[in-house]
């Protein structure tokens, strides 16, 4: 295995960081989180970047899950508006075969899967479909509140089926949530007997294959906010002066900042090891995405609280930018599975034998140890 | 990111299968537990890596080495875990030593020792910690003294690994030329030099793996000399950067750990009969431990593509052993926890004996998949051990935030 980025990642990477650093800054996000609305950076963002990580017969611009984390990284860095982005990126491979629907969402038209944000999206519950269309209530669906397209799982007739649903129908009812992190949005969504249309594809599969991709795409947004929260302490402690020295001096604070340099170091390592094992479909990706998005998020909340430790009272305020990337952190613990859900699934795997019970689907069969 | 393997890399990995498969089974099974008990187990090993070519496989060719890559080496290293080969026993040599003096050497030291090394001829150790000088290794006294054609050294060391077994030594010592690390210089010691006395310590466990050397006026040429004199610091740094990366790519394959902790809770039942692999517990430690050593997978191979690009040694590197040692501990730690009192039972307590690490001799044929006499509890207390050696825990944290994150000395 090469752990490396090509000449490309990397041009893509730093194009990437430039542009995000023109389009975000702190009272940017302050108005747009104030307003609750951020259409305007969601659409130009879409316009400009929405197209990298998926293939160009989809109608993408081509590259695959490295990008597509290296989105998710620099998108946490500023804190930048994220939901719309990675429900559509999530939700695309479900729309395999519909050029059109593709390029719309590429083009910032926000699909989302109509699954609970709290849950790994494979163990999404199904709706119930039949002759009156698609009726049910799914709360905490991401992006729920922009989406004009949901990809909703099924229980059919014969098995799991997934169906894409117009949200601008009268009996789709969306009902926004607020969060802490106000980087994401939710919403609860109910349909009432809505119109749909069935894809054509094997619904198992694209849902753990979006489950592999969220797992990924949630760790790489946690190194991204815990790089930030790491170079907001470090500078921090670097002009903060008591006792008559920086507190960058003091060795307990030297030793906190080194611990989140652990994490962040070792979660970069990874979330692209993992993402380039998801995309080469290597023997055990599914159990190293559900590693990744186990141990990084769940470290993540601890470097958040550890750089939270290293600014005292300021980082405890709404005024100091830390509180958005503490928020994000802990947000990303539970998006898409909690830790103990992720091992759940890596212990089903690793641990039960064949009679014990069916082979836990998410991570199929292939999977040696 | 790239798991593909050139046509090379898959040609050799079948190769070094081959030949680990029909090679390991000739050796004199089981390895034995202790340290000088393991020599002749091993040598034989060693003369026939490097007969067959896999010895030094980064080195270069003309001292015996390979000159191949670091991805080469992984792979071999991948293959020798997985079909159970023996404890390396050479490390000093092979991981540090051996790279200072081919990287700051003479012709004259690189013909003398790289290849022996190599055959398994010549065990190397490390004479750098003192008793007044571990962490402020700066401050060490051990004096060298000018005499004609050479020097004349006299001092102690102290926690010298394998000292007892070593033909030679990387040695560091006082020539005065300037305080602290501008007055050290970097010698090489044939160990059986007259005025060098080696005293076994135990640790722990009750085993002695490591000693103190006493060194009474011992004279060493001036050929003994790496790098300049007073120059010493600058090749012990990169000693120290050749030992950050051994231990960061894994001086214990944790895969291989992680995959006998699975084998041997999936083939066992708690006290009622019920598969071990059921309880709660036990499932949530096998998977976030399988998680964290699938991060340290990450991290090695990070490290491994960046050596192979001839890149400095970076900040994979020094986060890796600040990640890798409470892996190992872990790891081993929870090995413990399936045994009866975590296995607190002493080496030489003949039940215990048999019940940790896999089946007992009896019952089958003894062979390279055994993991070895209560090789839980050994590994518990070594991996302390290396939390502690080559730089301690806070002495790397201190490193991470100053050298890397800029953070202010005073
Ligand atoms: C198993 C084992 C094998 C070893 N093998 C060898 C060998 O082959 N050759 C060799 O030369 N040496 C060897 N050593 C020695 C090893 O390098 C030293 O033990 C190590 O450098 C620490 O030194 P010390 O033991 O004197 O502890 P000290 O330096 O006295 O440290 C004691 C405690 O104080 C802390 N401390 C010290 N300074 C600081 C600081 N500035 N900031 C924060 N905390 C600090 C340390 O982290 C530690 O927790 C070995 C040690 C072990 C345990």
């Amino acid at each position: 295995m090469e752990w490396k980025f090509s000449e490309e990642q990397e041009a893509y990477a730093e194009a990437l960081q430039d542009w995000l650093s023109g389009a975000v800054d702190s009272e940017k996000l302050r108005g747009w989180f104030d307003s609750g609305d951020a259409s305007a950076f969601a659409e130009t963002f879409a316009r400009d970047w929405a197209g990298v990580g998926i293939p160009e017969e989809d109608g993408g611009q081509g590259g695959g899950l490295v990008e597509l984390a290296l989105t998710a990284e620099h998108l946490a860095r500023v804190d930048a508006p994220s939901a719309a982005w990675l429900a559509t990126t999530l939700a695309v491979p479900a729309l395999a075969g519909r050029p059109a629907e593709v390029e719309e969402a590429v083009g910032g038209q926000t699909v989302a899967l109509l699954a609970s944000a709290d849950r790994i999206p494979s163990a999404a519950v199904p709706l119930q479909g039949g002759a009156n269309g698609l009726t049910g209530s799914v709360a905490r669906v991401l992006a729920g509140d922009t989406a004009v397209r949901f990809v909703v799982p099924v229980a059919g007739a014969h098995g799991l089926e997934l169906h894409v649903v117009d949200a601008g129908q009268e009996s789709v009812r969306v009902t926004p949530r607020r969060l802490l992190d106000r980087s994401r949005t939710l919403a609860d969504v109910t349909l009432d007997g809505a119109a749909s249309q069935r894809l054509d594809v094997d619904a198992v599969s694209v849902l753990e294959a979006i489950s592999r991709r969220a797992a990924v795409l949630v760790a790489a947004d946690t190194l991204g906010a815990s790089q930030t929260m790491l170079d907001l302490a470090v500078d921090y402690a670097k002009q903060r002066q008591q006792f008559g020295v920086f507190i960058g001096s003091f060795q307990a604070v030297k030793h906190a900042a080194a611990s989140i340099m652990v994490a962040v170091e070792a979660a970069r390592s990874a979330v692209y090891y993992t993402a380039a094992s998801v995309d080469s479909d290597q023997p055990e990706a599914a159990l190293h995405a559900a590693a990744a998005k186990a141990q990084i998020t769940a470290e993540g909340t601890r470097s958040a609280d550890t750089a939270l430790t290293m600014h005292g009272a300021i980082g405890y305020t709404w005024e100091h930018d830390l509180q958005l990337y503490y928020k994000r952190a802990k947000l990303n613990e539970g998006l898409f599975g909690s830790p103990g859900a992720w091992n759940d699934h890596i212990a089903d795997v690793l641990l039960l034998t064949a009679g014990d019970q069916a082979t836990p689907r998410l991570l199929g069969a292939g999977a040696s140890v | 990111m790239d798991f593909s393997e050139r046509p090379d890399e898959a040609q050799f990995r079948t190769e070094v299968r081959a030949w680990l498969s029909e090679t390991l089974p000739t050796l004199q099974w089981p390895e034995p537990p202790e340290l000088e008990d393991k020599v002749p187990f091993w040598r034989p090993y060693q003369t026939a890596l490097f007969e067959a070519g896999y010895a030094g496989l980064t080195w270069p060719q003309e001292y015996g080495g390979q000159g191949l890559d670091e991805r080469m080496s992984s792979i071999f290293s991948e293959e020798s875990a997985h079909a159970g080969a023996p404890e390396r026993l050479n490390t000093i040599g092979e991981d540090f030593a051996g790279p200072t003096i081919a990287h700051f050497g003479t012709a004259e030291q690189k013909e003398k020792y790289l290849r022996r090394i190599l055959t398994g001829e010549d065990i190397w150790c490390q004479l750098f910690s003192e008793p007044e000088s571990g962490s402020d290794l700066a401050s060490l006294r051990t004096k060298a003294v000018k005499v004609d054609g050479g020097w004349r050294i006299t001092g102690q060391k102290i926690w010298t690994s394998r000292a007892q077994l070593a033909a030679h030594a990387i040695l560091l010592a006082r020539t005065g030329g300037g305080e602290r690390h501008r007055g050290i210089t970097y010698f090489l010691l044939p160990m059986d030099s007259e005025g060098v006395t080696v005293r076994p310590l135990e640790h722990m466990l009750g085993e002695a793996e490591f000693n103190e050397v006493f060194l009474d006026n011992v004279f060493l040429p001036d050929s003994a000399v790496v790098g300049e004199v007073d120059g010493g610091w600058k090749v012990t740094m990169g000693t120290l950067a050749f030992e950050r990366v051994a231990i960061a790519t894994g001086r214990v394959n944790t895969v291989k750990e992680i995959r006998n902790l699975v084998d041997d809770v999936r083939s066992r039942t708690d006290a009622d009969g019920n598969p071990l692999g059921a309880d709660p517990h036990v499932r949530r430690s096998v998977a976030d431990l399988w998680g964290r050593v699938h991060l340290h997978q990450a991290i090695s191979q990070r490290v491994i593509s960046g050596a192979s690009g001839g890149e400095p040694p970076g900040e994979a590197t020094s986060i890796g052993k600040l990640f890798f040692c409470p892996l190992v501990e872990d790891l081993a730690d929870f090995g413990l926890s399936l045994e009866p009192l975590n296995d607190q039972f002493d080496l030489e307590d003949e039940v215990a004996a048999v019940g940790t690490g896999g089946l007992a001799a009896a019952e089958h044929e003894a062979g390279p998949q055994d993991q070895g006499h209560r090789h839980w509890l050994r590994l518990a207390n070594q991996a302390r051990g290396t939390a502690i050696a080559g730089g301690s825990t806070y002495i790397q944290r201190n490193i991470v935030a100053e050298r890397i994150l800029g953070m202010p000395k005073k």
